[in-house]
């Protein structure tokens, strides 16, 4: 089963992503900021991050630059899920090291066709 | 909604478009008139068919069947099927068009545009390998309205993340007053929108190399489907190639195509010669009387 490390500093987006997430046959694992996240990739590195942008204590951008920095930290499939939408947002996001883009709010369609881009399906 | 009107909606549909409702699609046809209803301030479905039976060319008629054949497209729609374009498809017209340098296709029933503009991407990101080509994307939808939306080439947010990968957004799009998306002139310039009914002759639009007729043929019944077919085949040249959506196959409905290299839901209109000896291999043979005109 494929482990997927969801990062949101919001309980209810992270219950959302768990719930459709599970639904998809991913073991999730939940983290409220980036630098929960890193400790988490640290010790165990999941095969997919879905990960919000503005976060306390370390954002969705600072904790990317830092996972693909790690040995085997260009594993994991990485998915932006935020509500900064603008183009300049989104081509940060693919320099720092994203794989795929989820424009907020977003659908069930959405969701499963970025999975699916990301090479998560 | 009572079993006249449910016959009268099914009929008019099947007339204009050729789309065929069976008996169990009574909630079908009533949702999706729901907002036409609605727009028109009817109550009940029957003053619908009051209004339509007044005005059978009025713009009320035109709004049912608009709503009666929606059809849900996104961009790059079966992205293995796009792969293949790309890889298979497109190589080997391109093998054989290099001769006249040129290359035709035509995007059936292409609603909001999505299938027509992912191939116009694809096509563009072939530029280098047909440097000197002549290419035209035709796109064509029985819904007026749609056709001019999809000519402008605008989409909001979940239009553009549904089959696009985000690295296509920021190559082929620009952000739009609000939060939509725009595609770039010259993809938008790559497709020529135009009304047309399947069900009517289409040579004057000429002959496509490639066709794409997805997910609508499952909507014709099965004299429907064959002369669908036959049409299409019509307006192919030799070698043409002709893609139907997931799923869906001319098993028993005409010879006049060929499977290709064992894709499904792909065929081949062969060149004449190929056309006479290939025919009776054809697997599920024509039906009696479905096959139209010979190739």
């Amino acid at each position: 089963m494929k482990t997927c490390l969801v990062v949101d500093d919001s309980r209810v987006v992270r219950k959302v992503a768990r719930k459709i997430l599970e639904e998809l046959e991913f073991a999730c694992v939940e983290a409220e900021d980036g630098k929960v996240a890193l400790d988490h990739c640290m010790s165990k590195m999941p095969d997919a991050v879905l990960l919000d942008w503005n976060m306390p204590v370390m954002n969705g951008i600072e904790f990317l630059r830092a996972l693909r920095q790690l040995a085997r930290g260009a594993d994991p499939k990485v998915v932006l899920c935020t509500t900064e939408n603008d183009l300049n947002h989104i081509q940060e996001a693919l320099s720092a090291g994203a794989n795929e883009y989820i424009m907020k709010p977003f659908d069930s369609d959405v969701f499963d066709s970025k999975l699916k881009m990301a090479g998560l399906q | 909604m009572k079993r006249e009107e449910f016959d009268f909606f099914a009929d008019l549909v099947k007339r204009r478009a050729g789309y065929v409702f069976a008996p169990d699609q009574v909630y079908v046809i009533e949702s999706r008139l729901a907002r036409v209803a609605q727009r028109n301030q009817c109550r009940d479905p029957g003053q619908l068919v009051d209004l339509v039976r007044r005005a059978p060319d009025g713009d009320v008629a035109r709004d049912v069947v608009d709503a009666l054949i929606a059809k849900d497209t996104y961009f790059f729609r079966h992205a293995e099927m796009f792969r293949r374009l790309r890889e298979t498809i497109l190589p080997r017209i391109q093998i054989q068009r290099t001769e006249q340098r040129k290359l035709r296709v035509w995007s059936a029933a292409c609603a909001t545009g999505q299938e027509a503009y992912s191939v116009a991407m694809v096509l563009d990101q072939m530029a280098i390998e047909l440097s000197g080509w002549s290419i035209d994307i035709v796109a064509t939808d029985l819904n007026r309205k749609l056709i001019e939306r999809a000519a402008v080439g605008l989409y909001n947010r979940f239009e553009v993340q549904r089959g696009l990968p985000v690295r296509m957004l920021l190559k082929y799009f620009g952000e739009a007053a609000d939060e939509q998306w725009q595609l770039t002139e010259r993809i938008r310039d790559a497709v020529t929108f135009r009304e047309a009914n399947l069900l009517q002759p289409a040579a004057e639009m000429g002959a496509f190399d490639v066709i794409l007729c997805r997910n609508v043929l499952g909507s014709f019944d099965a004299q429907g489907q064959a002369a669908t077919l036959d049409r299409l085949a019509g307006t192919m040249n030799d070698g043409g190639i002709l893609i139907l959506g997931n799923g869906e196959n001319i098993a028993g409905l005409t010879e006049r195509f060929l499977p290709f290299e064992g894709l499904d839901g792909v065929y081949m209109r062969p060149a004449r010669a190929q056309r006479v000896s290939a025919a009776p291999e054809t697997p599920g043979a024509a039906v009696p009387g479905a096959s139209q005109a010979s190739a």
